[in-house]
């Protein structure tokens, strides 16, 4: 579902006659088929204050983007530095952001502005397999859950004391079925305990093989 | 069986040997028709099977190549680039483009939310809402590409979806790709099939082809139309009259199925089906024929034979000696032909022993009775005259009881072995039977017919040793001389045997036949042959002679007495034809008719107011029948006076040849209260000791005493004393023969109690009783007082 990224901050200005304290949220994320904890899943929490842009780097090594995922604020500038010893053709057609950076070796002239929150698929025109996520958002409060499935956000006073106690997140992991989306819930603070939230995965990022079957039997002719 | 019985041999074989062909090259006639048929079968199936193959694998790889062609295009930076720009006519010239490059009819691409991002050639309206659609879009989804085959516009359409994918961008393509004839083409070029694409769309119940079928009849078509693969459990093989077909499944789709039919056409090998047929049933017929044919020289072959051997074994039975058949053919035939010869030797063999035995006596070998006729026959067909001597051994049944059979077949065999010797050559000798030697010599007569009959006579008898026993022979010879004496071989044997009969009775040592004796003796047996129908016709008469009562001269009984007038020998005395009756054994049927003649005419003169007695004779013979009684008993039922008015005279000499069985007798008919009497007493060797105990109730003195007893004192001595015995034991007297009245008035004297004779009155008819009766009322004086002389 397509969740309008532009979240109105109604709360920051508001006064409060007690101020609360900041609280460290922690989040659980489980694959909600096997109940597994589920590892570099992105966490965004938007509310609060919008994050500085940056600039970052997705280098292109062992014909692979590193890192796999990024999540940068709106604004950020990327780099894509090639490591290889072949050239690489880095593209993307996302909505958020479409580019194009011909074939090339070492450093690209410039690096992308990614100025719509959204989350850009990068892949790559000579190799195929290739293939790397960029979060653009506009909320500073983002994590990366461990082995454990857990992270830990560090909320500012203002958001843990929203009236309500609910908060709007969105979710990221690249075993998601699209991952061209982040999936965003509302969920609400619990009392104590981690918050524990499911995501419907696949059970592993498939083989870029659909053609294999064919191509192994004109293979056995 | 009645069939089988007519048609004969040749038939048989015939319609044995037609059938067996017939059933034998029918049965391979319509097995080989069965193969070539389950032949062509198998072979449309296995080529069929076949077909399915190879259309299963060129339409697999035809849906592999389009797609990797297609996955080629997805792929395509400049095609993924444009679809990414958002512009849609630069998204529809790249799309129109690469489906030129691939040959697809159609081509859309769909993004991610279901919108279309670009179109090819003007895809079919409602493409995105088909359910084929839908379930293709979520196939790729799962397995990364998804082809299906279905019809669009009444063409056979394969749709093939495969996603579109690239960093930023998801869509899927949907492609379609006519199957068309070039595919049928190459499916039925490598296959050797033909291949049709039938549909059945919505609404529509048949099938419809989607192929230009100019070139097949509608009949074929409608039939072709018509197989159905739903019946074809498991095997989707389906055989109609003029196809073998096979049915490929493209689509299941309950809205459209389409299926691709792989045919071959029955028309050309039916063609050459039935001409083999043709060919098979000319082959058996003709194999029929020569069948029928072979049969008939074979039975022609078998059965001339069979009916020369026939021919053979018929006149083997009429007896005569035919040479046997010639027969080529060896084996069965020939085993048949010798049995037959066989048969041929054992019954000539048989024959001649059978025909030595009819001839001969088998105790002397000699000639027997049958065969010496013979040989008297031809003589008499010959005109030969002979002399016929004929020789009897008497007592030889007393040899054979006292000294055994086998010394009594010794002394035949001895008085053979010294005729043979004695009589002259050229004698024919023959024993006939029994103890009797019939000879056959030289006609002779006078001294040299007794010198010869004498030196035969005197061999025979001459003592002779047998067992060491010293014997000697009594003999009977008799002789006739022929033609003379007798004209044929009955008159022979019947004048030999009355020669015998009469030798018995002469002291001769040699009797000859006298002329004329047979005539006496063809007498006898005329009247014996006469008296049975005499007895049925009504030809004998009854007589009755008064008996009277000596004290007042009443009629108190008739003696019944039978007369015989024969239409050609006149009157037969009673004596000569009851002599042979008793002879032949009709004395039972006369004395039965005698019985009830005399009481149906004692019934008419009862009737008349006569109330006269009866006195019957009964004969030797009918003493010795228990039936006599019921028969006396059943012939006077209706009897009016006491029984005892009937008298039941038998003669002495009948009472004492079987006096037991006669006391027997007598005994039971006194119970039935009848009178018996002795007849003509005095003239037998009556035993007086027998007499003392016969139930008799009186005595008839022979008339030989009563004729002349006026003037016989002797015969008054023997009367007079005969009366005084009876009336000692308690008999009344009847004294028959009474001629004159003196007589009649010394019997008087004399106590006698009954009296008959012709003086009083003669035998007379049954009609004339009544005068009779009124004859001897006039006659009481002259019997109640003694004349002084006769009348």
């Amino acid at each position: 579902m397509f969740k309008n990224w532009i979240v109105p901050l109604l709360l920051t200005m508001a006064p409060l006659a007690l101020a609360a304290e900041p609280t460290t949220l922690s989040v659980r994320i489980v694959d909600s088929s096997t109940g597994e904890p589920v590892e570099d899943a992105r966490v965004i929490i938007n509310h609060g204050q919008a994050a500085e842009p940056s600039s970052a780097e997705m280098i292109q090594k062992g014909r692979e983007f590193r890192p796999h995922s990024l999540v940068v604020p709106r604004g950020s500038k990327v780099d894509f530095p090639n490591r290889d010893n072949t050239q690489h053709h880095v593209y993307s057609f996302s909505p958020a952001k479409s580019f194009n950076i011909e074939l090339f070796a070492g450093q690209p002239e410039e690096p992308i502005l990614f100025d719509k929150t959204g989350v850009v698929e990068v892949g790559c025109n000579i190799h195929d397999q290739m293939q790397g996520f960029i979060l653009v958002t506009e909320s500073a409060l983002t994590a990366r859950t461990g082995p454990d499935g857990m992270a830990a956000i560090r909320l500012p006073a203002s958001v843990s004391a929203m009236a309500d106690g609910k908060l709007d997140f969105s979710l990221w992991h690249d075993r998601l079925q699209n991952t061209t989306q982040t999936v965003d819930v509302t969920a609400s603070i619990p009392s104590s305990g981690p918050l524990e939230l499911a995501l419907d995965l696949k059970l592993e990022r498939p083989e870029k093989g659909r053609l294999d079957g064919l191509q192994k039997r004109f293979q056995d002719l | 069986m009645g069939i089988a019985n007519r048609i004969g041999f040749r038939g048989r074989l015939v319609t044995a040997m037609v059938a067996l062909v017939a059933v034998v090259s029918i049965s391979i006639g319509a097995l080989l028709m069965l193969y070539l048929f389950e032949d062509e079968k198998a072979r449309a199936v296995e080529q069929l099977r076949l077909g399915e193959r190879v259309a299963a694998e060129i339409l697999e790889r035809r849906t592999s190549l389009i797609l990797s062609r297609l996955d080629v295009v997805v792929r395509d930076f400049g095609f993924r680039s444009a679809l990414a720009s958002r512009d849609r006519a630069t998204a529809d010239s790249a799309l129109e483009n690469q489906s030129r490059r691939v040959g697809a009819r159609f081509a859309v691409i769909i993004g991610s939310d279901s919108q279309v991002l670009a179109t090819a050639s003007t895809p079919p309206e409602n493409l995105r809402q088909r359910a084929e659609t839908l379930k293709l879009l979520a196939e790729a989804q799962v397995n990364g590409f998804a082809s299906q085959i279905t019809v669009i516009d009444g063409r056979a359409i394969e749709l093939v979806t495969l996603p579109v994918e690239a960093p930023g961008l998801r869509a899927q393509l949907i492609a379609g790709f006519e199957l068309g004839e070039e595919v049928a083409d190459i499916i039925e070029r490598l296959s050797g099939t033909e291949v049709r694409y039938r549909a059945k769309l919505p609404g529509d119940d048949n099938f419809q082809f989607l192929s230009d079928d100019s070139a097949m009849s509608d009949g074929r078509l409608r039939e072709l139309a018509g197989v159905s693969a739903e019946n074809q459990m498991g095997s989707r093989f389906v055989s109609s009259p003029h196809f073998f077909t096979r049915i490929l499944i493209l689509s299941d789709d309950p809205q459209t199925s389409l299926q691709l039919l792989l045919l071959i056409n029955r028309d050309a090998s039916l063609a050459a089906y039935y001409k083999r047929a043709i060919e098979i049933l000319l082959l058996i017929s003709g194999v029929l024929i020569l069948a029928a044919l072979i049969a008939l020289i074979v039975a022609r072959s078998l059965g001339r034979p069979v009916l020369a051997l026939a021919e053979y074994a018929k006149s083997i039975g009429d007896g005569a000696s035919p040479e046997p058949p010639r027969i080529r053919a060896g084996g069965e035939l020939e085993e048949l032909r010798h049995a037959l010869g066989d048969m041929l030797e054992k019954l000539k063999d048989r024959e001649a022993q059978i025909r030595y035995a009819a001839s001969h006596d088998e105790i002397t070998g000699l000639p027997n009775a049958h065969a010496f006729l013979n040989s008297v026959r031809e003589g008499f067909s010959e005109n030969q005259s002979y002399r016929l001597f004929g020789l009897r051994i008497n007592e030889l049944s007393n040899i054979n009881d006292t000294l055994g059979l086998a010394f009594g077949d010794k002394v035949l065999q001895a008085v053979a072995d010294r005729l043979r010797h004695e009589l002259p050559d050229h004698s024919e000798l023959a024993r006939t039977g029994g103890g009797e030697f019939l000879m056959l010599a030289d006609a002779c007569t006078g001294e040299a017919l007794n010198a010869l009959a004498h030196q035969l006579l005197d061999a025979v008898q001459a003592p002779l040793m047998i067992d060491n026993t010293p014997f000697a022979l009594r003999c009977t010879m008799v002789s006739l001389q022929l033609p003379e004496d007798a004209q044929d071989t009955d008159q022979v044997r019947r004048r030999l045997n009355l020669t015998f009969e009469l030798a018995q009775s002469t002291r001769q040592r040699v009797t000859h036949y006298q002329p004329g004796r047979d005539e006496d003796h063809l007498r006898e047996l005329q009247i014996i042959s006469d008296l049975t129908s005499a007895i049925a016709d009504m030809g004998l008469h009854m007589n009755y002679q008064p008996k009277l009562a000596m004290a007042d001269g009443s009629l108190q009984q008739v003696e019944a007495l039978v007369r015989w007038i024969h239409p050609e020998l006149g009157f037969i005395s009673p004596e000569e034809f009851i002599f042979l009756a008793e002879q032949s054994g009709q004395i039972t049927d006369l004395t039965r008719h005698i019985l009830r003649r005399v009481a149906q005419d004692a019934s008419h003169w009862h009737a008349s107011g006569l109330d006269i007695g009866v006195a019957i004779n009964l004969s030797t013979m009918d003493l010795t029948r228990p039936e006599l009684i019921d028969e006396v008993a059943d012939a006077f039922s209706d009897w009016k006076l006491p029984m005892s008015a009937i008298t039941l005279e038998v003669t002495e000499s009948a009472l004492m040849d079987d006096p037991e069985t006669a006391l027997e007798t007598l005994g039971r008919l006194r119970q039935l209260g009848v009178t018996l009497s002795v007849d003509d007493f005095g003239t037998g060797y009556s035993s007086l000791s027998q007499l003392r105990k016969l139930p008799v109730q009186e005595l008839k003195i022979d008339k030989s005493f009563v004729l002349k007893l006026d003037s016989e004192p002797q015969d008054q001595l023997i009367v007079r004393s005969t009366i005084d015995m009876a009336h000692g034991l308690g008999l009344k007297i009847v004294a028959e023969g009474i001629e004159n009245r003196e007589a009649w008035h010394i019997l008087k004297g004399w106590g006698c109690e009954t009296g008959q004779g012709f003086y009083m009155s003669r035998p007379v008819g049954a009609s004339d009783l009544l005068a009779t009766v009124n004859k001897l009322q006039d006659m009481k004086p002259e019997l109640e007082t003694p004349g002084e002389t006769t009348p």
